[in-house]
């Protein structure tokens, strides 16, 4: 099935857009679709060109090459002002208040004057700042800035939301919070992308990842898929004796004999059970513990 | 409906700076500092420390006795009047005349028929000429009066035999080249001091947004045009707020100038009224898209205020050159090279509105360096918008003349 395959069904697309500074290309032929009700998250190392991603999507750069597509057609301005984005470089106007700060971004936003006041106070309410409503945004703490920030790119009710590390800086109180509000979108059939570090954030929150290195999408799926495709299983048993001579494992498992207990570790794609069953007539075991991949392996074993 | 996005920046730059202390204090301070200025040197030659021209009368005749008291009062702020004793002699009291203990001598024979003026170089001629236009009329009439105590002549018959035409005197306004040109140097300033604060303004805001990162969820939400748009029209719209509120003193201070015609002369002593009053906002916005978007360039090349400093001198050479050309522009304001001059754009705004208050453009001149001001405007916007657009996620050193130029082609 190609990217655009779901284009039709609304969402946002990349057809294969490049980027180029100089001699280094940033973003070489990236393609992928977030399709509404979707979170998709877009990991990579730092330099992997995940932010210039997102800014050509939100046009404050332009690909050299490709298209961004929103619901199947060229995104135009009207169509960005329209989505909603989280920049990586944060950002208030430092002595304007909550209040008057959300309502300058929703009208520039394209809210009507009319609506202007219900969505501010709709979302001072939804993030806990109605008793900050006029305090400046310089007198926040960092945490509440960032949740300022969230509610600006949120508060148009945009049908695609662009977060650029949204997870970064907070406490993990802020994170149980955010990660809350990004989970409330895709439950109002908002198409999500977000980049972030925090891979075991990205688990909590994303039902689609994708692999970016060097500006070349390596790899993306479900977290199931790609750990079943990249990551490795680990199994430790520990037996009543010693750790029996002959096995019968197949050669692409790798064993580690520790005393009496024994590591095996095996691509992902293969049914735990079988290897259980083998072990298990080999001798007499007392425990056993079965270890799935987590986002963070299979990273580090696609990007290196 | 929604509003436009150039628009709500607009109206958020609007309304921020009109809630800022420095508006309130610019507005009031502005003015003040400028009639302070203005006035300054005709107050201090008219303050009570400042010594008046001495000038000695020798009146051999005695035909300015009960008379010479009146020209003293008319004359006392211009000239000092000193009776001297006729035995001093004319050359004693030239000598004190070349060595200056007193500035000017008036010497009357005794027959009163001749009068001698010697005055010192220093001594205004313009008040010498006022002084023999008083002294003149009263000693004929104290000539008179004494040639006919030597005739068989009746006084009246006399006076009828000698009596001048009946002159009607009409006084028509007209233009004082001093004042006028004091007051074109006003005006100019004005120009200068506004579009420089605002063109600054325009700089700061830029760079401000830049160095705090809202510009990138700025730039998520409005094209760049749109952003240098709004924010250049919310900055001027403030500077003809200021203007429009110095209008309405001004005004005031015009209605009740009985009371208030000291503080009045300097700023509002011509006729000006209220085309030239409409005619400088017109050319503070047309001067200000101008250096505004001149600023915004500059904004656009930097990260940080502290290298803006740097980035910014070339524009403001630009703005303040005309402070220069001003001074020779008001004394010959007619002359070819003014109107070249005030012809340039970037000279226009303040050269021609000085111009203007001296009464010496044509229309057809102002008509001419409103379109092309326009244009030149028009222009440095699109290029402010194409270097703002590129410069404006730039980090680190500022950018070079190369990169700019790289920029405004692609």
């Amino acid at each position: 099935m190609t990217p655009f395959a779901g284009a039709e069904a609304g969402g946002l697309s990349l057809r294969q857009i490049s980027k180029r500074f100089g001699a280094v290309e940033v973003v070489n032929s990236l393609s992928l679709h977030v399709r509404r009700g979707m979170i998709y998250g877009l990991l990579g190392p730092n330099g992997a060109g995940k932010t210039t991603t997102l800014r050509m999507i939100m046009g404050i750069l332009l690909p050299d090459h490709g298209t961004v597509l929103r619901d199947g057609e060229p995104a135009g301005p009207m169509d960005r002002r329209r989505m909603g984005y989280l920049p990586e470089a944060r950002g208030l106007y430092a002595r304007m208040g909550v209040a008057e700060q959300l309502a300058f971004f929703a009208a520039l936003r394209g809210i009507t004057s009319s609506d202007v006041r219900p969505a501010v106070a709709r979302w001072l309410d939804l993030l806990g700042l109605r008793g900050l409503s006029d305090r400046r945004s310089d007198e926040l703490s960092h945490g509440m800035q960032q949740l300022l920030q969230l509610a600006i790119a949120l508060i148009h009710d945009p049908d695609v939301v662009i977060l650029d590390e949204p997870f970064t800086g907070l406490d993990p109180v802020h994170v149980a919070r955010v990660i809350e509000l990004i989970s409330s979108l895709k439950d109002q059939g908002v198409a999500v992308l977000l980049t972030t570090h925090a891979m075991e954030q990205a688990e909590a929150v994303c039902d689609h990842v994708g692999f970016l290195d060097h500006g070349t999408l390596r790899a993306e799926g479900t977290p199931d898929d790609l750990r079943s495709r990249y990551g490795m299983v680990a199994l430790r048993v520990v037996y009543r004796d010693a750790v029996p001579l002959d096995l019968s494992l197949p050669d692409d498992m790798r064993t580690e004999v520790q005393g009496r207990g024994l590591t095996v570790e095996w691509s992902s794609g293969r049914p735990p059970h079988d290897v259980i069953a083998r072990l298990d007539a080999a001798g007499q075991m007392t425990e056993f513990e079965l270890r799935r991949p987590g986002l963070r392996e299979v990273f580090l074993r696609v990007v290196q | 409906m929604s509003r436009a996005p150039w628009a709500v920046v607009a109206r958020r730059e609007y309304v921020s700076r009109l809630r800022s202390a420095s508006f309130l204090i610019g507005t009031l301070v502005g003015p003040l500092v400028l009639i302070v200025a203005s006035s300054a040197p005709a107050w201090l030659g008219n303050s009570p420390g400042a010594v008046a021209p001495a000038v000695g009368v020798i009146d051999c005749s005695g035909v300015l006795d009960g008379g010479a008291s009146h020209v003293a009062v008319d004359v006392a702020r211009e000239l000092r009047m000193v009776h001297i004793p006729p035995e001093l002699g004319r050359d004693v009291m030239s000598g004190l005349v070349a060595d200056r203990a007193l500035d000017a001598v008036v010497m009357i024979s005794p027959d009163g028929a001749r009068a001698e003026l010697i005055a010192g170089s220093a001594v205004d001629p313009e008040a010498l000429a006022r002084l023999r236009g008083r002294l003149e009329p009263m000693l004929y009439e104290a000539l008179v009066h004494h040639r006919a105590t030597l005739l068989p002549l009746d006084e009246e018959m006399v006076r009828e035999l000698t009596a001048p035409p009946a002159w009607t005197l009409t006084t028509l306004e007209c233009v004082d080249p001093a004042r006028a040109a004091s007051f074109a140097l006003v005006m100019g300033m004005i120009l200068y001091a506004t579009l420089l604060t605002y063109g600054l303004a325009t700089m700061r805001a830029v760079v401000e947004e830049k160095a705090g990162g809202v510009v990138e969820l700025l730039l998520s939400s409005a094209r760049p045009v749109d952003l240098l748009a709004g924010k250049i029209l919310g900055i001027a719209s403030i500077g003809v707020t200021q203007y429009l509120m110095w209008a309405a003193v001004a005004a005031v201070i015009i209605v009740s100038r009985g009371s208030l015609d000291q503080l009045a002369v300097p700023l509002m002593g011509q006729p000006a009224g209220i085309g030239l009053a409409a005619a400088c906002i017109a050319y503070f916005v047309l001067g200000y898209a101008l250096f505004a978007s001149l600023y915004a360039v500059a904004g656009g090349m930097v990260s940080s205020l502290a290298d803006a400093q740097h980035v910014h001198l070339p524009v403001t050479a630009l703005l303040i050159a005309p402070v220069f050309l001003v001074w020779f522009v008001v004394t010959a304001p007619e002359s070819t090279a003014a109107r070249i001059v005030s012809q340039i754009p970037v000279f226009a705004p303040m050269l021609m509105v000085a111009r203007l208050a001296m009464n010496a453009a044509s229309v057809g001149e102002v008509a001419l360096s409103v379109v092309v001001l326009s244009a030149t405007g028009l222009a440095s916007f699109h290029l402010a918008a194409r270097v703002y657009r590129a410069g404006i996620l730039m980090r680190g050193k500022p950018a070079t003349p190369k990169e700019v130029m790289r920029w405004i082609r692609e």
